[in-house]
Parts: C-alpha cells; structure tokens; sequence
C-alpha cells in the first residue's frame, strides 16, 4: 500500500517536470521569434543610417540570442512631400504587416517618428515603438503615448570649436558648411546657436546657399589660419540632392585648410576629426531599449533621454596632412587611421633581414678570420722552411769556406814553404856535401821533403779542389774519375757542351754531388761500374750518375748517404735533384742547375 | 856572357822567399825582373817590359797563371811563358798546355828551370815553339 502510494506521487512528480520543461520550451520558442520593424525615412544604405542600423541589429541579435525577425522600411516622406503619398504608405504597411504580429517598431530620425506619431495607431495598432536619432526639438511640445518610449540625440557643435582652437590657436576665421534640406537648415540652427559664443575669437562665415561646384571653388581659395567646419549637406543651393558622406570627402579634397566635423561617420572620409557624436553608440542605446520593452518592460515605464555619445576622435592621416601637433589633442583623444610605419608593415621582413645580414656577415667574417689564419700558418711555415734552408745553405757554404781557407793556408803557406825547403835541398845537394855521408843524408831528406809535399797537396785537394778554380770543372771531375778508379772500380766520364765560365759555387755544387754519389756507388752500393756524364744547355747544366750497384728504397732513404746535404747544395742554387734506385736495381742520380751558359769551352777540357 | 846572350825574364810569384830563389838561380844566366805578384800587374809589365821568357806560378792573387796566358796569347803575344807549379799533377800540365805555355817545371826541380828558359829563349829567337814537361801527350 504505502509502496503503491509512493509510486503514484512520484508519476505525479514526473508529470509536472515535464509540463514545466514543455511550458519552459514554449515561452523561450516564443522569444525566439521576436519581430522587429525598424523603419526608416531614407536609404538605409547612407552611410550614417548603415552604421546606425548595422549597431542595432547586432546589439538586439545579441541580446535575444539571435532570435529576430527584422523587417526594415524606408519611407522617403522627405522627399515626397504630398500628404496623400503619407496615406498610401498607411495603407500599405497596415496590409503588409497585418498577417505578421510584431513585436516592436524602432523609429529611426524625426521623418520616421513623425509618421509613426501620427498614422501609428492605424497601421500597427499596439506594437510597442523605440525611436531613437531625433532630437529634443524634433519632440518638443508633443505628448507621448504610453506605448512610445526612446532616446533623443544630444547634438553638440561647441566642442568641436574648443578643439579646433586648441590644435589651432591661431585660427581667425571659421567657414560653417552646411546644405539647403530642412534637416540641413535645421542642424545649422542648433550649430549656429553654440557657435555664438566663439564670436569674440574668431569670426564665422557660413556657405550655406552655394551650389556644390561654387562651394568647392571656394573652400579651395580660403585665407590662412581658416578652417572649415561641416555641418550636414543633403541638398545644396541649387537644390540637388547629396550624401553628407560624399560631400565630406568632396569638401576635404578640395579644400586648402582642415575640416572638421561633429559626426563620426565623416571620419575618415576627410575630416580632421573634432568632438563627434557617435552613431553606433546611439544605436547601441537604442537597441537596449528596445531590448527592454521586448522583455516585457511598458515603454511608457522606461523614461526617454537624450545622449550626448561623443568623443574626440581624429584621423591620424589628416593630423599629418595639414601639420597638426597630436601633442595638442585633448586627454583620452581617439586617433583612428594611424599608417602603420615601415616597421609595423614590414617587420617580420626586417627581422628576418637582418638576422639574415647578421648570419651572412658572421659567416663571411668567420671565413675571413679563416683564410686569414690559414695564410698566416702558411706564410710561417714557409718562413721556417726558408730558414731552414737558409741555414743549411749558410752551413755548407760555412764549411765550404773553412775548408777552402784550410787549403788555402796549406797551399799558400805551407806547401810554399815546402817547395822553398826543396829549392835549399836541391841546390845543398848540386853544391856537393863535405862528405859521402851528408850527401846521402841530402838526397834523403830531399826525398822525404818531397813526399811530404805531396801528402800535403793530396790533403789539401780533398779538403778543397783548388784545381776546380785553376782547371775547371770538366778537369776536376775527370781527375776524380782517375782517383776513385784505382780501388778496381771501372768509372766512366763523359762531358758535353759544358760552359767555360762556371760560377765557383756551381762549379763546387757539381763536385760535391759528384764525389758525395761516387763515394756512396762505390762505398754503399759496391757498384763495379759508375757512369757520369755533364751535359751543358743553354739554360744551365744537368749531371746523371748511374751505377749498378745494390740500390736502396727511396722512401725510406738510409742516413749517412749525404742526399740531404746534396739536395740541400743543389736547392740552394734552384735546382733540382732526382733520385731513383730500388734494392738491387742500381741507382740514378741526376742534378739540374739553372745558370747563365756562355757556350765556350773549358779551359783544359781535352 | 854578354847582355845579348842572356834573356830578360820576368818572374812572377805570390811568394816573395820564391820569387827570390828563383830569381837567384835564374840570375846565373838572365836578366832577372823581379817583385811582381799579382796575374793583372803582370800583364801590364809584361806589355812594357816586353822580357824575352816569362815565368809563371799557377796559384796568383786575381786572375790565375793560366788566365794570364791565355790573355797574353789571345793578345797576340809570343813570348815563351814557362809556368811554375809547385805540383807534379797532370791535369795541371794539360791546363797549362791549353792556355798556351811552353815549359811545365815542378818547383823542386828549380835546376830544370834554369835550361829551360834558356831553350825558350833560343827557340823563340830562332822562331821556334819550345815545348817541355807539359805531361804525357807532348
């Protein structure tokens, strides 16, 4: 039973969540649907009218989550004057929106107030309205019905003046432009009305009739320290029809001193800027009213105001054009249109630039520091190996020198001497001795006197050929020959075209490498036979040595054979020596050493 | 031994004790000049002087003996040029003979020198070329 019971209260439970969540579902369904008639007397492509009408669509979308049906209506009742045109219009929006319950209708400007004030109740009988872009005076003077609340515009024309005298203090003359349309003329007179004020700082002169090309004409001819300010121009002197937009920009590009302005429509289309009243912010305004009273708010609860949503805003472009100091914008200024600088336009280039530069420069400043270290090491290394050679060169030609100065003074000196004490003997020994006895002692000591002499020349031709600078080259080396021959050894000599004039030091290099290879064919290598043959060209001397002795490896070139101090005599004199030999196959020796040749031939060649 | 039968001969050495000795021996049967050392100043003298017989050391400060005979026979210069050497070495009597030289005498055998400038002399008078001790292939 009490289990039954339960159960039941608890079906009734469940039936009234689900009643709730459908009337729930219901009431937001039904907000969703939301109709709203925004109605215009003009083009709601006008620039002015699209930002007013972009800002109340978007503040309203977004306040009932986008769930809105606009209709929008554009009377033009401005410009078709006659009352019957009024009527028609009745007839066709009570027809039109008969069938289509809306919810509430925002008027937009006095035209579209007007005929809503008048034929509202008729054409849609009960639909709450929002007016909004009409000013205190556009209502002044009619009762309000309880289903009609709004806000009303503030238009403020003296700040601007504050603000053009305060960027331009020198300004002495202020040209009003406004147009000839009863909206026109009816601005101007609210302007002129502020403007009043400023009369002691500046004078004002008003172009208010002039056909458009006229007007043109004459801002462009303005005297210094003027400036124009814009009121609104719908229609001109000549009475044709304009956009206040266009005419800014028309005005701006002809004109040779600033315009400002009081809407912030025209910023951007040429004026400097000024204390603008905002048309979006209006709109906003407007929108959240009419959110109100779509929530479910009387309108005649909600209270109509008048906004003054305003700001100093300029075109950063236009402060540039005429010169004017930023410095001089009053605090909290807006500054629209700011051209982005180069480096704002182009800085991931100019990063990217220069980071690349920086790399590049690195990089070729590396290889600089690179290649400059590596001549360095080069020129040291050169440097090293030149005073290596240097003083290799400088030790033979030290040694050469002591040896020639050894047998010099042997030669000079002592075998003089010599040959002096054999002159003595000789003649002692023709005189004819006391005895038998002294006689023979004189032909032994004369003989004795003699072999000295001799070992003295043969020492002082091994320490340094003398004969190489009394007989030349091809004698020294053929006398070399018959020297080494007698150990058995079979030495063949062969000279050709070998000039007369050798320098010592070519003559002395020959030599050297003559004897130094002999020696090492003979003493190294055991060769039976060595062949050496001095041939002259004309661009220097060339000696072969070929013997067919054991040969060695000339990688690995086996000490105490002198081919270092070889090459090292021949270097020196910028030749060249080439050694070829492997074990067992004999070697070759060949020297080639540049000099001046004369062609003769030399003294003492046979 | 009258001035004409005895040559005029111009001894030239480095060495001064030689040029003494072999000026001494020379001295028996020429006409000695003596005091010259150097191969230039002797072909000068030699130009001047013009002696009958020149003898030669091999070894001389500047220009060798051998360049002063050549230069004497490239200048047209007959005269018996008789060289001095203190060695006994072929190649130098080759040397000697290529530059032109008459007579090769070893200084130890100064007494060869003494004949053999007489018979340069003689020879060249008679317009003769002497020709002696200059090695194997004379």
């Amino acid at each position: 039973m009490c289990a039954r019971q339960r159960r039941r209260s608890r079906g009734g439970a469940a039936f009234w969540v689900l009643l709730t969540l459908l009337i729930g579902v219901g009431a937001s369904a039904q907000e969703e649907h939301k109709r709203v008639l925004l109605l215009y007397d003009e083009d709601t492509r006008l620039p002015g009218l699209a930002i007013l009408d972009q800002s109340l669509r978007s503040t309203l979308n977004e306040g009932l989550g986008n769930g809105v049906e606009f209709f929008t209506e554009s009377m033009n009742v401005s410009q078709f004057t006659d009352v019957h045109d009024e009527e028609v219009l009745r007839e066709y929006y009570a027809k039109k929106y008969r069938d289509r319950k809306l919810d509430l209708i925002v008027g937009m400007m006095g035209p579209a107030f007007d005929f809503l004030l008048r034929h509202g109740d008729g054409t849609f009988p009960g639909v709450p309205i929002v007016f909004c872009g009409a000013d205190a005076a556009d209502i002044q003077g009619t009762a309000l019905p309880g289903h009609v609340t709004g806000i009303l515009v503030k238009r403020v024309f003296a700040p601007t003046i504050d603000v053009l005298l305060r960027l331009q203090p020198e300004t002495r003359r202020i040209v009003v432009v406004a147009g000839t349309s009863p909206f026109d003329r009816h601005l101007l007179m609210q302007a002129r009305s502020q403007f009043q004020a400023f009369e002691p700082r500046a004078s004002f002169e008003y172009l208010t009739d002039l056909p458009m090309d006229d007007l043109l004409a004459a801002v462009s001819r303005l005297p210094a320290r003027s400036v124009i300010v814009f009121v609104t121009l719908f229609r001109d002197g000549a009475g044709r029809a304009y956009v206040p937009h266009d005419v800014v920009s028309r005005i701006s590009t002809a004109a040779n001193v600033p315009v400002y302005a009081f809407v912030d429509q025209y910023l951007g289309g040429g004026a400097v800027g000024g204390h603008l009243y905002s048309l979006e912010q209006h709109g906003k305004s407007a929108a959240e009213v009419g959110l109100r009273v779509l929530r479910g708010e009387l309108p005649a609860t909600i209270p109509v105001r008048e906004l003054a949503s305003t700001a100093d805003m300029f075109d950063a472009r236009q402060l540039a054009r005429w010169r004017l100091d930023e410095r001089r914008l009053p605090a909290g200024s807006i500054v629209r249109f700011r051209e982005p600088g180069l480096w704002d336009r182009y800085r991931r280039y100019i990063i990217s630039g220069v980071a690349l530069l920086f790399a590049q420069t690195a990089l070729i400043a590396g290889l600089l520091f690179h290649r400059a270290r590596r001549r360095r090491t080069e020129a040291d290394l050169r440097d090293s190996y030149e005073r290596i050679r240097n003083l290799g060169g400088r030790l033979l030609s030290a040694q050469d020198a002591e040896r020639a100065h050894l047998a010099r003074e042997l030669h000079d000196d002592i075998a003089q001497q010599m040959s002096i004490l054999r002159i003595d003997l000789e003649t002692l020994r023709h005189r004819g001795g006391e005895s038998i006895q002294d006689n023979e002692l004189l032909a032994e000591t004369s003989a004795r006197a003699a072999a000295a002499a001799e070992s003295l020349r043969e020492l002082s031709h091994r320490l340094h050929p003398a004969n190489l600078r009394l007989v030349g080259l091809t004698t020294a080396l053929r006398n070399l020959q018959r020297e080494l021959s007698m150990s058995g050894v079979s030495i063949i000599f062969s000279s050709e075209s070998v000039p007369a004039s050798l320098s010592q030091d070519v003559m002395m290099c020959v030599y050297r490498v003559a004897q130094e290879s002999l020696n090492n064919a003979i003493k190294h290598g055991h060769a039976k036979e060595v062949s050496v043959r001095l041939r002259g060209a004309p661009d220097g001397l060339t000696m072969t040595v070929d013997d067919n002795g054991m040969g060695f490896d000339v990688r690995t070139v086996p000490r105490g054979l002198g081919l270092i101090s070889m090459s090292e005599r021949v270097e020196q004199l910028g030749g060249t020596l080439q050694i070829r030999s492997e074990p067992g196959g004999g070697t070759r020796l060949e020297v080639r050493i540049p000099c001046a040749t004369e062609g003769a031939v030399a003294v003492g060649a046979p | 031994v009258t001035t004409a039968d005895r040559p005029r001969v111009l001894v030239v050495d480095d060495h001064a004790v030689i040029r003494e000795r072999v000026t001494g021996i020379l001295s028996q049967t020429c006409e000695t000049v003596d005091g010259i050392g150097d191969g230039e100043t002797a072909l000068v003298l030699i130009g001047i002087l013009k002696p009958d017989v020149v003898v030669l050391d091999i070894s001389l400060p500047g220009i060798n003996g051998f360049e002063v005979a050549i230069r004497l026979r490239q200048g047209g210069s007959t005269v018996p040029i008789v060289f001095l050497s203190s060695y006994d070495d072929e190649d130098l009597k080759r040397a000697a003979k290529a530059a032109g030289a008459n007579v090769y005498v070893v200084k130890s055998h100064l007494s060869d020198l003494v004949a053999a400038v007489r018979q340069a002399w003689l020879a060249d008078r008679a317009g003769l070329t002497f020709s002696k001790g200059m090695g194997l292939d004379e």
